[in-house]
């Protein structure tokens, strides 16, 4: 058996008083002792355990509990001759239970395999506990049916409660569109230039609106705050009104950065006020899609859903794309909060086509992020890599620092998962340094993960 | 039954108790739910309203998915063959109809 690691044990091992790993919930290790009730209950006779664990690392350290209670065979599945080979040779070497890993993909040939051979797995005289992330599972829930019906039980271990991932990156509704940091750069020399020259006043302001939403993005907020500030002071002074709510919109999504929930709303709702009584659909559904986010964000997520539907509905009306990319994608948020990860993956699908259609690559980065955190939800690592990566480039390509350092946190939870804790530590501190510079509320989460991860290096260490 | 038998077993009794069956279950709903997608859930709804599992041509195979893995199951009796969502999942029934 080439891909089979024995491990001798200890049978006289308590069963599972030890601790597992030390970040184990309390939940899992009732979950634990069930499984270890089966396996004794099934000694000696086939049975077909399947177990779902997300994170490598946790899973790892659960398979080296358990085959300290009972003597195993650790069979790594990589394709489907490893399942075929392995069941059909019989020979396990004595072991009490054969625990199997799956790959993260379900191949079309590794689904045949299960349900075509899946009677082997009782005919084996031992159980079978067989580890996959959640993504495999449901994908054999649909795909290998009937091998999910041979199953005698399966289990869910949640792993470590690390409370929550920075995850979904939002859809803000800003009306700059840009193609990378240096273009954003341009512009903003391009405006202070104008600003210098400009005499009129209404001109000024949609200068310096356009200089705040640059700032904005490149992270600078106490730069983007000024000249917001001059936009409103002199909109009001010339009752220009539709500058004054574009300053307050863009007020606003500068205390929500910030962490000012309060202000933020307020400023919303004054501009959405404005943008009513002028017509503005396209200020009204902008306002409307924060406000949304606003309620989401503090748990309200019926008049989230209720706030970005109308706002949806007015883009949809208005032909404005860019605007429907922007509702689908925090409706796709919406439908993660709730657990609905398909829905999710649906709406955040719908949206990143839209974006990539329209060539709005902030768009695109922020769908792929919140793609990689479904991946990562669901155990697919690989995928989730994959799409950090791609986010991370386009982030630090359009110079838009909040995303970055959301797509350095989030790929730091994944290190941590698969156990590179070296690694991981590297990229939350790097993280937590860009938040403390944006004065972003999401540093102290940063530094929790960060205080965590130096707690389990240290602890790694001293097992060494 | 297995998970619920086994969770008795595991807590020491001697008969199976109410929560662990509702424990057991409540983990099904949980995971269809997740794996369902809106396409599998409208068509549970209409299974459930009609009775009949059929998809609507050949390259649909949406009730197809659902009767192989058990989210719709068939039943014969006098009346003769019918179908209807999986009796453990008719609480989601009730959400998915709220969600419509």
């Amino acid at each position: 058996m080439e891909d089979a690691r024995i491990e001798e044990t200890k049978a006289e091992a308590a069963r599972i008083e030890e601790p597992i790993l030390e970040e184990e919930r309390t939940e899992d290790l009732e979950e634990i002792d069930t499984i270890i009730a089966e396996l004794e209950v099934s000694g000696g006779r086939g049975n077909l355990i399947l177990c779902v664990v997300n994170a490598p690392a946790y899973r790892d350290g659960i398979i080296r509990a358990l085959s300290r209670r009972f003597k195993s065979i650790v069979i790594n599945v990589n394709e489907s001759e490893d399942v075929i080979r392995s069941l059909k040779s019989g020979d396990f070497g004595g072991a009490e239970v054969l625990i199997w890993t799956m790959p993260e993909k379900l191949t079309d040939e590794l689904a045949d395999a299960l349900n075509n051979f899946r009677e082997l797995f009782y005919d084996a005289g031992v159980p079978s506990l067989v580890f996959s992330s959640q993504s495999f599972l449901d994908d054999v829930i649909r795909r290998a049916p009937d091998f999910w019906r041979y199953r005698g039980n399966y289990h869910e271990l949640k792993g470590c409660d690390r409370g929550p991932a920075f995850e979904a990156i939002e859809a803000l509704s800003t009306s700059l569109r840009y193609q990378n940091k240096e273009d954003l750069l341009r512009r903003e020399r391009i405006n202070e230039h104008l600003l210098e020259k400009v005499k009129d006043e209404r001109e000024a302001a949609k200068i310096l609106d356009e200089l705040g939403q640059i700032s904005y993005l490149l992270g600078d907020y106490d730069r983007a705050s000024n000249y917001l500030k001059q936009e409103l002071k002199i909109s009001e002074e010339i009752d220009y009104k539709k500058g004054v709510a574009s300053s307050l919109h863009q007020l606003g999504m500068l205390a929500q950065a910030t962490g000012e929930i309060i202000e933020a709303r307020r400023l919303y709702g004054e501009s959405l006020k404005i943008a009513q009584e002028l017509g503005d659909k396209s200020g009204v559904a902008r306002s409307l899609h924060q406000l949304g986010m606003l309620a989401q964000n503090t748990g309200d997520l019926i008049e989230a859903r209720r706030l970005y539907g109308e706002s949806l509905k007015i883009a949809q009306e208005l032909g404005d794309k860019s605007g429907v990319a922007r509702s689908l994608h925090q409706l796709g948020w919406l439908a993660q909060n709730t657990g609905e990860i398909i829905e999710a993956r649906r709406l955040y699908g719908e949206s990143l086509k839209i974006a990539q259609e329209l060539g709005d690559k902030s768009g695109v980065a922020r769908s792929l992020h919140n793609l990689g955190v479904l991946a990562q939800a669901t155990g697919d690592i690989v995928e989730a890599r994959r799409l950090y990566g791609e986010s991370l480039k386009t982030f630090l390509d359009l110079g838009e620092k909040s995303g970055v350092a959301i797509t350095l946190a989030q790929s730091a939870l994944l290190e941590e998962m698969e156990g590179k804790l070296e690694r991981s530590l590297d990229l939350i501190r790097e993280a937590e340094k860009i938040f403390l510079e944006l004065g972003s509320p999401t540093a102290l989460q940063a530094r929790q993960v960060r205080e965590r991860l130096e707690q389990k290096v240290l602890n790694k260490k001293m097992h060494e | 039954m297995r998970d619920a038998t086994i969770k008795a077993y595991r807590n020491k009794r001697e008969k199976i108790a109410k929560e662990d069956v509702e424990s057991a279950l409540e983990k099904l709903r949980r995971t269809y739910d997740r794996t369902l997608t809106e396409a599998h859930k409208r068509r549970a709804l209409a299974i459930h309203e009609s009775k009949e599992a059929r998809d609507l041509d050949k390259d649909d195979g949406i009730s197809r998915e659902l009767l192989f893995s058990l989210t719709a199951v068939e039943y014969e009796d006098e009346n003769g063959r019918w179908c209807d969502v999986d009796p453990l999942l008719l609480p989601l029934v009730e959400k998915w109809k709220m969600q419509e």
